[in-house]
């Protein structure tokens, strides 16, 4: 008997075409994704492994001499030595300068080993910014284990006990220098964003969809459809409606995100003694508050984008376990595109402000990066294409809801040999 | 001559390669009376009811309401007409009360809209039922309300698919009486569809019989009955479908 009722539950979503086209769709988004990030994550680590270092000597004594033979060696001959930090930032995107007194303290039991450095970033993506950022302290763990060696040769004496060294520096982020804790809070902050922001369209779309569908099935729909109303009115309003529900879900999503982004990067520590600055104000600073601005731009954009998607996807289908069927991998593509702008980032150029402008999501982080590239021409261009999209996409809906489909529904016709093996 | 409320030319519906909704169905509804469209399931009734609704759009043909083409300027037929679906439903979420108003508002505004709920209202007469949500409603409840919205509305033309489904005998008296009520009192034009051949003949005025797809008699209740020699519609319908049977 249990037997029966699982078949008949299981057939029951095999049949929808729906699950069907959505399991289709998820493969293939999410097999295409998979390997662009694997592929740019392994780019990004490739370039780091293959970067040159650059050097700055603060004093030119024997043990840093024998520290500079060791470090080359170690680092397959990619160790270059230039006279200012910002020229090794600038020849090799990261800079580390041996200061005066570092012999002394090196030698020396109680002194702490301090290192400057710098390294220039002109990524927000996530793995990327963050390989780059780490080359700093792989450098420093590798003079860490390179100095008991450099002073035994130098002053041929045993083994000395490892001694911490540590890096203090900045980060050269496109042409602005900041400290590594704004960094984290900046890129952290404009990766994140997109991911959020797709959550809340993948929802809306998926409450269009329902506010569409589940009128089929309540029967009201031809009543409503038969009403002196325009289409377009109606298209709007299942938009607009859609869109409230998803703005209440999002500030409801976004306080116990910030909640949570607060906890866990934190407010960023400054010295002892000094104010704690928020992430959202340091990438305000940075980036001027027209961010904000953006953001919500990209908001309005995207509820109106993703509502008429909902309520495509509402107008082809005769139920809502169907329309669920279909909004639910909608849903994953749009938080897919969000985890692909977080992982690798965009650079600028016209491709990317064009797909940042398709996939809407994606516009802060193009503003940011247009912004700080000093490109600020693609913005233009991204929000452009974006309103594009927006409009082909009322379009596309409001179409589809003055043809008969919305009233009769997707007819797939199943061959007889399919139809007898379901 | 009286005006024409419909005017239905070469009807032609293809819904797929084998699945022929209407086949060149043509037939004329005059102002002010009530006409009815009967057959079985599958014969065409709700595709051409649904077309002349703005619903949806014929594959070939041409349909005019009042003088209007129903494809070229389907928002002023939608201002002339009011179509009840079969099964027609109401939002489970609002009140009977709220449904009205809703389905109301989108023709009426203030004193005028005060005025049709208030007609809706006496029409359904389904007393504090009308302060609860809709899915407290049994079907036949539904129903009375879909239709009671639907005729306080007034329109020029009310187009009605199967409007006694799912209604008691005591509630499908009630709402043929309101239909000839409205017909009478208003002047309202009604086109319907119908299984039921007692309703049709009780209300209608005159009859088209369609039988897959094609109209294949038409005329009034008595005028059918006499020249096909039956006592009912009825019989008159299953005379027609054998002969129709016979011929193909």
């Amino acid at each position: 008997m249990i037997a029966q009722l699982i078949k008949r539950e299981v057939k029951a979503f095999i049949k929808n075409p729906g699950f069907i086209i959505g399991i289709i769709l998820m493969i293939s988004f999410y097999g295409i994704l998979g390997n662009i990030v694997g592929s740019a994550t392994k780019s990004a680590v490739e370039e780091v492994m293959e970067s040159s270092v650059g050097l700055v000597l603060g004093e030119d004594t024997k043990l840093v001499r024998e520290l500079i033979k060791l470090l080359n060696t170690t680092m397959g001959g990619r160790v270059r030595v230039y006279s200012s930090l910002d020229e090794a930032i600038s020849e090799t995107g990261v800079g580390i300068l041996i200061p005066a007194g570092f012999t002394e303290n090196a030698t020396s039991l109680d002194k702490p080993v301090v290192l400057g450095g710098g390294v220039r970033v002109t990524t927000f993506s996530l793995t990327g910014a963050q390989a780059r950022a780490g080359l700093l302290t792989t450098v420093s763990n590798t003079i860490e284990r390179l100095l008991p060696l450099a002073i035994s040769a130098t002053y041929n004496v045993s083994l000395q006990p490892q001694k911490p060294v540590l890096v203090s520096g900045n980060i050269l982020f496109y042409d602005k220098k900041i400290s590594q804790e704004e960094f984290l809070a900046i890129t952290a902050l404009i990766s994140f964003t997109p991911l959020f922001i797709s959550l809340i369209l993948g929802m809306n779309t998926t409450y269009a969809s329902q506010l569409v569908a589940v009128e089929k099935v309540e029967k009201a729909f031809e009543m409503l459809l038969a009403q002196p109303i325009r289409r377009r009115d109606i298209v709007l309003a299942k938009i607009l409606g859609a869109s409230v529900a998803s703005v209440l879900f999002g500030a409801v999503y976004l306080a116990g995100m910030l909640a949570m982004f607060v906890g866990t990067t934190g407010s960023v520590t400054a010295p002892a003694g000094a104010e704690q600055v928020s992430p959202i104000i340091i990438t305000v600073n940075l980036l001027g508050p027209e961010i904000l601005g953006l953001i919500g731009l990209t908001i309005v954009i995207g509820l109106i984008s993703s509502g008429a998607i909902g309520v495509i996807i509402g107008s082809i289908v005769s139920d809502e376990r169907i329309a669920g069927g279909l909004a639910t991998p909608v849903m994953f593509v749009f938080i897919g595109i969000g985890f692909l702008t977080m992982f690798m980032g965009l650079p600028p150029n016209p491709v990317t402000a064009f797909l940042a402008g398709l996939t809407i999501v994606s516009l802060p982080y193009m503003y940011a990066i247009s912004l700080l590239s000093g490109e600020t021409v693609l913005i233009t261009y991204s929000i452009i294409v974006a309103i594009g999209m927006c409009s082909l996409l009322i379009y596309v809906a409001s179409t589809i809801f003055n043809r008969d489909i919305v009233v009769l529904g997707l007819r797939i016709s199943w061959s007889k040999k399919t139809k007898e093996r379901l | 001559m009286s005006e024409r409320a419909v005017v239905v030319k070469n009807l032609v519906k293809v819904y797929g390669r084998d699945s022929i909704g209407v086949d060149k169905v043509s037939f004329i509804v005059n102002s002010g009376e009530i006409y009815a469209l009967v057959g079985p399931n599958g014969s065409g009734k709700t595709t051409t009811l649904r077309i002349i609704s703005t619903l949806i759009k014929p594959t070939y043909g041409s349909v005019y309401v009042f003088g209007v083409d129903v494809v070229r300027e389907p928002l002023r037929v939608r201002s002339m007409i009011n179509y009840l679906p079969e099964e027609a439903g109401a939002y489970r979420d609002l009140t009977g009360l709220d449904f009205m108003k809703f389905m109301l508002s989108l023709r009426f505004s203030s004193r005028e809209l005060g005025d049709a709920i208030e007609e809706a209202v006496k029409i359904a007469d389904l007393g504090n039922y009308l302060r609860k949500p809709v899915r407290t409603y049994s079907k036949g409840m539904k129903r009375i309300l879909a239709v009671s919205t639907v005729l306080a509305s007034r329109p020029k033309l009310l187009i009605l698919d199967e409007p006694t489904t799912g209604l008691d005998v005591e509630r499908s008296l009630y709402v043929r009486d309101m239909i000839r009520k409205y017909n009478e009192h208003y002047g309202i034009t009604v086109l319907l569809s119908s299984h039921n051949m007692l309703e049709v003949e009780y209300l209608s005025h005159r009859v088209g019989v369609l039988y897959k797809g094609r109209l294949i008699a038409e005329g009034a209740p008595e005028q059918l009955k006499k020249s096909l020699g039956a006592v009912n519609l009825e019989e008159a319908f299953m005379k027609l479908k054998m002969g129709r049977g016979v011929a193909e």
